[in-house]
């Protein structure tokens, strides 16, 4: 059974994610930049998905995630101010992340598994 | 307390590393900072975050509070440029993260890779996050895009 978690993405919580992580890029707070830049307009922090995504894996797996979790995620097209994303989970752990319009965003897996980056990797593109 | 602003180096002071600057194998050297119940309250307010995850009763914090201070780990050796793009992150959790106290961490960490894809430039590194007494609490991989051309 797949899970699913919505998430309003606002430029008032870009803004505010940047201000705590100190990431000062103006493709996030810039639109006339990021649309110079070839985007439709500012995007979201990548690291606010990923935090997302981990709430819903975590509620799905239990805490006991957290000390021998796995979770890896793959960004294919930028979520931007006004998105509402929609993560969804599947048995197997596959990862999904929409935005608008059903346009995937986000690719991954989220699993039990322990070990470290010697251990399991999923390599570069 | 440490906010993850205090030490990571911002964007836009000074120029930013070139993707050709990025050399594999470099150490990163490591980073002492203190996730406090502050933190992980303004963390979990910042991406929405519901439902805080307990054990026996305790609260957890969401162990990708880390993220906040994982850019750090890398920028305080190699100055970051505008325009960086997160292309993926890999995420080893260890071992727990309280919501209710303080927790001092020291991570550090290596550049593993360096590699274009369709005329673009990535750069990977790796962290390791542990308490100041050495638990471990994570390991890291992460790849980003960095402006600034073929090399």
């Amino acid at each position: 059974m797949t899970g699913t978690l919505r998430r309003q993405i606002t430029q008032e919580s870009i803004n505010r994610y940047g201000e705590l992580n100190g990431d000062n890029d103006q493709l996030h707070y810039d639109a006339e930049y990021a649309r110079s830049r070839g985007f439709e307009g500012t995007i979201a922090h990548g690291l606010m998905l990923l935090g997302t995504v981990t709430e819903l894996a975590v509620s799905r797996m239990g805490s006991a995630w957290f000390e021998q979790g796995y979770v890896g995620l793959k960004w294919i097209a930028p979520t931007h101010a006004g998105d509402e994303i929609v993560v969804a989970i599947d048995d197997a752990g596959k990862i999904e992340v929409y935005a608008a319009a059903g346009r995937v965003v986000a690719l991954g897996t989220a699993t039990s598994a322990g070990g470290g980056p010697s251990d399991q990797t999923s390599g570069s593109e | 307390m440490t906010h993850p602003s205090e030490i990571k180096p911002r964007e836009g002071y000074a120029r930013g590393t070139r993707p050709s600057e990025f050399i594999v194998g470099t150490r990163l050297p490591a980073v002492h900072f203190t996730v406090t119940r502050a933190i992980v309250v303004d963390y979990c307010a910042a991406i929405g975050w519901k439902v805080m995850p307990t054990r026996d009763g305790r609260p957890l914090a969401p162990t990708t509070v880390l993220t906040l201070y994982q850019t750090a780990i890398l920028y305080r050796r190699f100055l970051p440029p505008q325009g960086v793009i997160l292309r993926e992150q890999e995420w080893w959790w260890k071992g727990l993260v309280w919501a209710d106290e303080d927790t001092t961490v020291e991570a550090d960490g290596e550049v593993v890779d360096r590699f274009e894809r369709r005329q673009k430039q990535y750069v990977k590194w790796a962290v390791e996050f542990r308490t100041n007494e050495g638990r471990p609490i994570a390991s890291s991989l992460c790849t980003l895009y960095i402006p600034g051309g073929s090399s």
